[in-house]
């Protein structure tokens, strides 16, 4: 009996390794591949180098789509972040009929396949000559990044107590203190974990961007999709960095939401 | 007036502030089709301690939020020390509120608590750490300033409010049900304190609670509210003495209670349902010959009576129950018709009677009073 169920224990623990590794595998084989010393994917590497890092930096058309991805990322979160959060707080405050269904449409493009709105993006920007500009990118990346800020800040003032602002009234702040100085720094952590996803999914959205980019003006991923073809390990080294930004911004985000929780419990 | 209080001691400069006059004339407000206040007037005196008491969804406490402005008025007015405010947002009004919830800032330590009110003021800097150290001081939270509200007792977070409501030297403080969520021990311990500090700043207290005990040692007047309304308004001593309605009786203190019809030839008597005659002094101004009302006796009026003893009223029973108080004790008597009357005699007026005796019980004339059904 006690056997068996050290057997399944054992058993159990292989398998969440195994799935484990599944997971994380293919991201990781990307790292070593970055610090190759050969011409090709093969793995492992046989020779190390950070030719490739080299060859990212001095070839100015990943700097460029570098470029490009980071101006969007930054001007879409911030976009997200102030049109989310007010989203989120009329949402949350408002008492007018279609409420639901606004929360639906705000979130719709969470669930709609993306192939679909890219298309619909793609026929928009024939229509408005957006392609392969910074505002047709950000066009499109807010109405996919938004969202995400939404749910967090919603999850975040759901646990916010109103009568917060009844006291920072009667002590004479007014509305618009009562926000920088009482919702805003409660409902902050909901705020900051919904920018690091909006972040991480504008540098990380490929399809919409695909429809709108021109050979002149592309984002990372749209040019690592359009040149894994070359057989080039530079996309290796690109993939590194940005799984890097994406972790740090991801710790970032969960620090946040922890010291979140925390002030939250405060209140009671 | 505001230099004075700068150059005068910290302590000075709180204790002399003074209180508003509140004046609160024929409110009503209406949710839909709900009156949750319908025509309530009262005046409220500068520097007076005045309680809202009343069940819950009497009006109390949307009076109370009229007043801070967190709810506007349907109709009527509320004016602070003669002027209008129905138009003034709550950030503007200048009045302290402190919330049964507490209503701490989480993100703020103690001190920064305090001092939110001082700096929305803009408040000199060096002010404000003395004021923040003599309302913390005032509270007896003097060393906690800082700590975070969730690193504190309940007791104790409240009483950090009370500090906050009371720093910027508001004209009035609200206060809704704010010992509402703390043990009975501490709540007594608080409602002196609250006292103390109602008698050290001198401003004017407005206390919603729906705990009697609570509103007799805290008040100078109270004001009863049921279905909206203010149904009786005075002294602790003058609500408990004469009440004015069936309601008052029997929110305020334990009462007996006798419902019938009122003599025709004799103003002063009333016919209970059993048949039983009531005999009643009090009241007998508002008496309807031939109507139906109610007369109500306090426990401690009425009397076991030996054999030979008369009074006014008198009936018969059964003792079903004696409880102890160590003060007293408390009776329970059944009469013959089902009603239960509650006898309380004091310690140094011990009858004889014991559980399961059959006993008379009367009180005099002038310890009846007649009610009206409502206000």
């Amino acid at each position: 009996m006690g056997n068996r169920r050290k057997l399944a224990r054992w058993a159990l623990g292989a398998f969440s390794v195994l799935v484990a590794v599944w997971l994380v595998a293919p991201v990781l084989v990307m790292i070593p591949l970055a610090f190759s010393g050969s011409q090709t994917f093969k793995f492992p590497p046989e020779s190390y180098s950070t030719r490739w890092f080299s060859r990212m930096i001095a070839d100015t058309s990943w700097a460029s789509a570098m470029m490009n991805t980071l101006t969007v990322a930054v001007i879409v979160v911030l976009i997200s972040v102030t049109a989310g959060t007010a989203c989120a707080i009329g949402l949350d405050r408002s008492k007018m009929p279609g409420k639901g269904l606004a929360r639906a449409l705000i979130l719709a493009p969470t669930i709609v396949p993306v192939v679909i709105t890219g298309a619909g993006f793609y026929i928009v920007a024939l229509e408005t000559r957006l392609f392969g500009t910074t505002l047709g990118f950000v066009a499109a990346h807010v109405g996919l990044c938004m969202p995400f800020v939404v749910v967090a800040v919603s999850v975040s003032l759901s646990n916010f107590d109103r009568r917060l602002e009844l006291a920072a009234a009667s002590l004479g702040a007014s509305p618009l203190t009562t926000f920088t100085k009482v919702t805003l720094p409660i409902i902050l952590p909901g705020v900051i974990g919904g920018a690091a996803f909006a972040f991480i999914t504008s540098i990380d959205e490929v399809v919409v961007s695909m429809f709108l980019s021109t050979p002149l003006k592309r984002t990372v991923p749209v040019k690592m999709f359009q040149t894994v073809q070359d057989i080039d390990p530079t996309i290796a080294a690109v993939s590194t960095v940005i799984l890097s930004a994406a972790t740090i911004l991801m710790i970032v985000a969960v620090i946040a939401n922890q010291s979140g929780r925390r002030s939250a419990g405060l209140a009671n | 007036m505001l230099k004075t209080r700068n150059n005068a001691s910290p302590t000075a400069a709180v204790v002399g502030t003074h209180g508003a006059a509140l004046s609160i004339r024929n409110v009503t407000k209406s949710y839909e089709s709900v009156r949750a206040v319908d025509g309530v007037s009262l005046e409220i005196e500068a520097g007076e301690f005045m309680t809202f008491l009343g069940p819950s969804g009497s009006g109390k406490t949307t009076t109370l939020n009229m007043i801070a402005g967190f709810a506007e008025v349907t109709s009527g007015h509320i004016l602070i020390d003669s002027e209008p405010v129905e138009g003034l947002p709550p950030y503007k009004r200048d009045i302290g509120m402190v919330f049964q919830s507490y209503a701490l800032f989480p993100h703020l330590t103690v001190a920064d608590n305090v001092a939110f009110p001082l700096r929305r003021r803009k408040v000199p800097k060096r002010e404000i750490a003395a004021r923040v150290a003599e309302a913390l001081e005032m509270v007896h939270l003097g060393e906690f300033g800082g700590r975070y509200p969730n690193q504190l007792s309940g007791g104790q977070q409240q009483r950090v409010a009370l500090a906050r409501a009371i720093v910027f030297r508001p004209r009035v403080l609200l206060m809704d049900e704010p010992l509402g969520a703390l043990d009975k021990k501490l709540r007594e311990w608080l409602q002196l304190e609250i006292k103390r500090i109602h008698i050290e700043l001198g401003i004017t207290f407005v206390y919603v609670t729906h705990d009697q005990e609570e509103a007799l040692v805290l008040s100078d007047r109270i004001a009863l509210f049921n279905n909206g309304k203010i149904e009786q308004l005075g002294t602790a001593h003058e609500l408990y003495q004469s009440p004015a309605t069936k309601f008052a009786a029997e929110f305020l203190g334990e009462s007996n209670l006798f419902t019938g019809t009122l003599d025709a030839a004799h103003r002063d008597v009333l016919t209970d349902d059993q048949g039983q005659k009531i005999r009643f002094r009090r009241g007998v101004e508002h008496a309807t010959p031939g109507g139906k009302s109610t007369v109500v006796v306090r426990p401690e009026m009425v009397r076991v009576l030996d054999g030979a003893e008369d009074a006014d009223t008198v009936l018969s029973g059964r003792v079903e129950q004696v409880i102890y108080l160590g003060m007293g004790r408390r009776l329970e008597v059944k009469l013959p018709g089902g009603q239960t009357v509650l006898v309380r005699e004091q310690a140094d007026a011990l009858s004889a009677a014991q559980q399961g005796d059959e006993v008379r019980i009367g009180w005099d004339a002038g310890d009846a009073r007649l009610v009206r059904q409502s206000a």
